[in-house]
C-alpha cells in the first residue's frame, strides 16, 4: 500500500487554501472526491417542523401534536394532498418494514413517534406482523434481515466518537461490533448503507430535534444542562441532507451556548464523506432546499 | 521478633486497600467503596457489573475509551431519592493508577472539584481519580443539592479507597511549560491522540495498547475550555514510549515519512532532531531516543520546539 496518509498537513494546507471554508467543512479536507467535475451537482430537500405545543410539562411528547407534525411534513416534502398518499407511495402492502428506532437511554426516540410511524405503515396495507420497530439486536431480528423497507428514525445528539449521532450513523446496529467503524472519527460511516441489510431500502429518514443534545460530557455523554427544547423534526429521503441540516442547528445553539465558535469534537465530518467519498447524498448547505413549516422563533437556521 | 517487623509494617501499608483488593468477587471489592445512603439518597435495585465485553451495553460508543485504557470491570449503582432526581455512581476499576489518571484526563472540562488526585465538576457530572479507580458521578438532573450530595458522595467514596496511587513516569518528561493542568492528557492509541489532537487518518506512529504517550498543551486561555485543544493556539507535545527501541526507532521513521519528508536531520543543538515549517507558518520537530518519540508541533517559532526537544532528551538522560 503506497498511499500517502491523510495527515494534519494536509488539513493545514487545505486551511491555508481555504481559509473562509464554513465551520462545518473547515475541519478537515475530504481526501478525494467521487463525483466528476463536469456531473451536474445533485441537490437535496430537507423539511423542517416545528411546533411550540409538541412538548407538555416535564418534556413530554404531546403525541397528537407530534403526529400532526409527521403527517404534515411527509405530505410536504413528497407533495401529496394527504399523508396516507405519501405513505402509500414509500411502502408496498407486501412490504416487510424495519422501523429502525435508536433507544440510547437518555434520549430515545419514543413510543409517539414510532407508534405513529407503525401506524402509518399498516394503514399501506401492511400486517402487524410484518412491521418491526427496533434498534438492537437487528441482525437477529427476521423483521429487519429480511426487510424489503427501512424507516431510519432517531433523535440528534452530539457524539463521543462520530462528533454527532444522526440518520447516517443510525444504522451501525446493523453491524455487529461498533466500535471497529470508530477509527478516524467514524469518518466511513457511509459505508453502512452499503450492507445488505440496508443498501437502497431506507424510505425514510426523521431526525427528531425535540430536545437534541449539542454538548456531551462524562461516560454517559449527556448531561440535561445541553439539551433544549427545539422542538423540530427534519424529514428528507436522503439521510446526508437531513444530517448536514441538523449538524448546522446543533452547531448554532453551541455558538449561543458558548458564545462563540466551539466546533465539534471530534468534527462530525463523516457527514461530508457520505458525499465526497462515497455518493450517498449531499451535505453542501449550497444545493440543499431547506422547507420550514411551522414555529419559527429559535430556528438558529 | 526482628523479623516480624518488616511484615507488620507491610501489613500496615496495604491495610487500607485491604477491602478493595483481597476480595475475591470483584462486584463486592468495587461496592464495599461505595456507601450505601448519602444525605438520604439510598442504593436502589441491584447493583450492575460491566466487563470489557458488556461495556457498551451500558455506556454505548464511549465504552470504547475505557477499553482503550484496559479497564477490568465498572460497577454502576443508582442511588434514589423521593421526589429528587437519581444519581448514578460508576465507579472503574482500572487496573492501574496510570490508566486511572489516563481516563480521567480524557474529559478535562470543568471546575476543580477538590477530590481524589485530580477531579473535575461540569452540569451534574463529578469525575475523579485515585489509585487505580476512575470515579464518575452523575444526577440525572443539576440542582444545589444534587450537587452538594453528589460532593459528599464524592468524599466518601475518595476516602473508601484510602491511598493514592503514582502518575504515569512519562509525565516526568515533560518541560514546565507544557505542564499546565487542563493541558495534559495520558492514552494509549491513535484514536485517543485524534480526539485530542488530530495527527494523521491513520495510525502513523503505531501507537496501540503497549505504547503510552502523553500529549500536552500549553494552556489556553482561562476563557478557552480544555478540550479546544484543536487549535491551542501554541505548541502541542507529544511524547511516547514504546515496548522496545527498535518499534520506537520504526515510529521515528514511519512519521517521518508520512508527515514531515524531507525533513533533513540537525547537528545542533540536538543531533538527530528532524524539524520542518509546516503549512501554517509553524514548526514542527521531532527525535527518538532509546524507546521515546517526542515531537513538538506547531510552534511558532523553531528554536521552542528543539528547546522542548532538549528538554525531554536531558530528563531521559537524567532517568537512565
Amino acid at each position: 500500500m503506497n498511499r500517502k496518509p491523510f495527515t494534519r498537513r494536509d488539513f493545514l494546507r487545505a486551511a491555508a487554501l481555504a481559509p473562509l471554508a464554513g465551520a462545518f467543512a473547515a475541519h478537515r479536507p475530504s481526501g478525494g472526491s467521487t463525483r466528476a467535475s463536469s456531473a451536474p451537482a445533485a441537490t437535496a430537500r430537507v423539511v423542517l417542523i416545528r411546533d411550540k405545543d409538541m412538548l407538555g410539562p416535564d418534556r413530554r411528547i404531546v403525541p397528537s401534536v407530534v403526529e400532526k407534525m409527521l403527517d404534515d411534513a411527509v405530505s410536504v416534502f413528497f407533495g401529496t394532498k394527504t399523508p396516507q398518499e405519501a405513505w402509500n407511495g414509500m411502502i408496498r402492502p407486501d412490504d416487510i418494514v424495519g422501523i429502525k428506532s435508536n433507544v440510547w437511554s437518555p434520549l430515545p426516540t419514543g413510543p409517539e413517534i414510532e407508534g405513529h410511524l407503525k401506524k402509518r405503515v399498516m394503514d399501506c396495507g401492511v400486517p402487524e406482523s410484518h412491521v418491526g420497530v427496533a434498534d438492537r439486536g437487528l441482525l437477529k431480528n427476521p423483521l429487519f434481515t429480511g426487510a424489503t423497507a427501512l424507516i431510519n428514525v432517531r433523535p440528534a445528539r452530539t457524539h463521543h466518537w462520530a462528533g454527532v449521532g444522526s440518520c447516517i450513523k443510525n444504522m451501525i446496529t446493523f453491524v455487529p461490533q461498533p466500535y471497529l467503524w470508530h477509527g478516524d472519527s467514524c469518518a466511513d460511516l457511509a459505508k453502512l448503507w452499503e450492507l445488505p441489510h440496508v443498501k437502497g431500502k431506507v424510505r425514510l429518514n426523521i431526525l427528531v430535534m425535540l430536545t437534541p443534545l449539542f454538548h456531551g460530557i462524562g461516560p454517559h455523554h449527556y448531561s440535561s444542562r445541553y439539551v433544549w427544547d427545539y422542538r423540530g423534526l427534519l424529514v428528507g429521503t436522503d439521510p446526508v441532507a437531513v444530517d448536514s441540516v441538523g449538524v448546522r442547528i446543533l452547531e448554532a445553539k453551541r455558538r449561543e451556548f458558548f458564545g462563540g465558535d466551539r466546533p465539534l469534537q471530534p468534527p462530525a465530518h463523516h457527514i461530508r464523506y457520505a458525499d465526497t467519498r462515497h455518493g450517498l447524498g449531499v451535505s453542501d448547505p449550497a444545493r440543499i432546499e431547506l422547507v420550514r413549516l411551522g414555529w419559527r422563533e429559535g430556528a438558529l437556521i | 521478633m526482628i523479623r516480624a517487623a518488616p511484615l507488620l509494617l507491610c501489613f500496615a501499608a496495604v491495610l487500607p486497600a485491604w477491602t478493595g483488593e483481597f476480595m475475591d468477587d470483584p462486584k463486592e471489592a468495587l461496592a464495599s467503596l461505595l456507601p450505601d445512603e448519602i444525605e438520604g439518597w439510598r442504593s436502589a435495585a441491584s447493583d450492575r457489573l460491566f466487563d470489557p465485553e458488556t461495556i457498551f451495553d451500558y455506556i454505548d460508543g464511549a465504552g470504547e475509551v475505557y477499553r482503550s485504557y484496559n479497564f477490568r470491570i465498572l460497577l454502576s449503582r443508582r442511588y434514589e431519592c423521593q421526589d429528587r432526581a437519581a444519581l448514578v455512581a460508576d465507579l472503574f476499576d482500572m487496573g492501574s493508577s496510570r490508566d486511572a489518571f489516563g481516563v480521567f484526563t480524557h474529559d478535562l472540562e470543568g471546575e476543580d472539584a477538590g477530590l481524589g488526585q485530580g477531579s473535575n465538576y461540569k452540569g451534574g457530572l463529578l469525575s475523579f481519580w485515585r489509585d487505580r479507580y476512575f470515579v464518575s458521578l452523575y444526577a440525572e438532573e443539576e440542582t444545589e443539592e444534587t450537587k452538594r450530595t453528589l460532593f459528599a458522595l464524592g468524599a466518601a467514596v475518595a476516602e473508601a479507597v484510602g491511598r493514592d496511587g503514582a502518575e504515569p513516569g512519562l509525565l516526568r518528561l515533560l518541560p514546565e511549560r507544557f505542564r499546565r493542568p487542563g493541558s495534559v492528557r495520558y492514552f494509549h492509541t491513535h484514536h485517543v491522540l485524534n480526539y485530542h489532537f488530530f495527527v494523521a487518518a491513520e495510525n502513523i506512529l503505531n501507537l496501540g495498547p503497549k505504547t503510552e504517550a502523553v500529549l500536552a498543551g500549553q494552556a489556553a486561555p482561562v476563557e478557552a475550555a480544555p478540550d479546544s485543544m484543536q487549535d491551542p493556539g501554541g505548541g502541542v507535545l507529544l511524547v511516547v514510549r514504546y515496548p522496545t527501541a527498535a518499534e520506537a526507532s520504526e515510529a521515528f521513521s514511519g512519521f517521518l515519512n508520512a508527515y514531515m519528508p524531507g525533513a533533513g536531520p540537525r547537528r545542533a543543538p540536538l543531533e538527530g532532531a528532524r524539524l520542518v515549517r509546516t503549512e501554517d507558518g509553524r514548526w514542527t520537530g521531532i527525535f527518538a531516543r532509546g524507546d521515546v518519540v517526542a515531537i513538538v508541533f506547531q510552534e511558532a517559532e523553531a528554536v521552542d520546539v528543539l528547546d522542548a526537544l532538549d528538554h525531554i532528551a536531558g530528563a531521559l538522560e537524567k532517568g537512565r
